[in-house]
């Protein structure tokens, strides 16, 4: 009896509602409205307001900026990141560049193994 | 003395800093642009396009002759598909200021403002004198609903860039879905770094 419960009160709605229908409505027009009813509240909430949904567009001038200062940003990182670590010599130090480290005199451009 | 003075004018230097910028009152319909983005003179040339548009269209005569009354309008939201952040209340407001000093489009509240109305008559079934109590279920259905899109192209290139906002608002028949009006505004801006 308690399983009946709801689909009665819904065909009885149904059925209120089918009776006050006006000519020409579709007579399954309560379904939707059902199904509206129940979102209505999260949806009209929205009403007056801007929703944002915008876009990065690419902008060459911009984008440039963007790289220079994500560069001194990053140059300031390792700098903080030198600055703060406790000194144990070049060997530890994981942004030392031991390729190009001595320039033109250095181990890059070295003549054969031995020098 | 010769020291005191330049003590003195290192003390005075903060002033006159504090001193350099200058804020003066404009007029809001004085054209003014800074960066090249969406700016006052952009939303007040969207809000005069859509109140001269949308209160000289036939929907609002047609449906006087229909229904013998005036139409009640409700706004919907307004979808920033843009590439900045529009605020569109800044226009959409001109819009409902224009329904409600003409008295020729009715409006009625909605969203948050209308949540905030029925708790305020909420509050009144149990707080508020008997003569002076709201009821609910009498509230004004809108005809029509008040929705809108802003829309953007841009193309940059080194330091120029052309930008496109098109901004569009629409009324719809809340019963039949049919859409009686549509106005828009283009606005384009080239734009030199």
């Amino acid at each position: 009896m308690k399983k009946a419960l709801p689909l009665f009160v819904f065909v009885l709605g149904t059925v209120s509602a089918a009776a006050q229908a006006v000519p020409d409505q579709n007579p399954a027009f309560a379904v939707s409205r059902e199904k509206y009813m129940r979102m209505a509240d999260s949806i009209t909430k929205w009403h007056s307001t801007t929703v944002h949904d915008t876009y990065k567009a690419y902008d060459w001038y911009e984008a440039r900026e963007e790289r220079r200062t994500e560069r001194r940003n990053n140059r300031y990182a390792i700098r903080l990141a030198r600055a703060q670590r406790v000194d144990r010599g070049y060997y530890y130090d994981p942004y030392f560049d031991s390729y190009n480290y001595g320039g033109r005199f250095g181990f890059r451009n070295r003549r054969s193994f031995w020098w | 003395m010769k020291k005191a003075l330049l003590y003195a004018s290192f003390l005075a230097l903060p002033a006159f800093f504090a001193c350099s910028r200058q804020v003066s009152r404009i007029s809001p319909n004085e054209q003014v642009d800074i960066s090249g983005r969406w700016n006052n003179t952009d939303s007040r040339l969207v809000s005069e396009e859509m109140i001269q548009t949308v209160l000289n269209s036939n929907w609002l005569a047609n449906h006087v002759q229909a229904k013998g009354s005036k139409p009640t309008v409700i706004v919907g939201f307004v979808a920033n598909k843009s590439h900045e952040h529009i605020d569109a209340e800044t226009f959409v407001k001109d819009v409902e200021q224009s329904f409600v000093k003409t008295e020729r489009v009715r409006l009625v509240q909605g969203g948050k403002k209308r949540e905030e109305l029925r708790a305020e008559r909420a509050d009144q079934q149990t707080n508020s004198s008997a003569s002076t109590m709201k009821k609910f279920g009498l509230e004004n259905g809108a005809d029509y609903i008040l929705q809108g899109s802003i829309n953007s192209i841009v193309d940059a290139h080194k330091k120029k860039k052309e930008v496109y906002y098109q901004v569009n608002l629409e009324l719809t028949n809340l019963e039949t879905n049919e859409v009686v009006w549509i106005g828009d505004k283009k606005i384009a801006k080239l734009v030199k770094n």
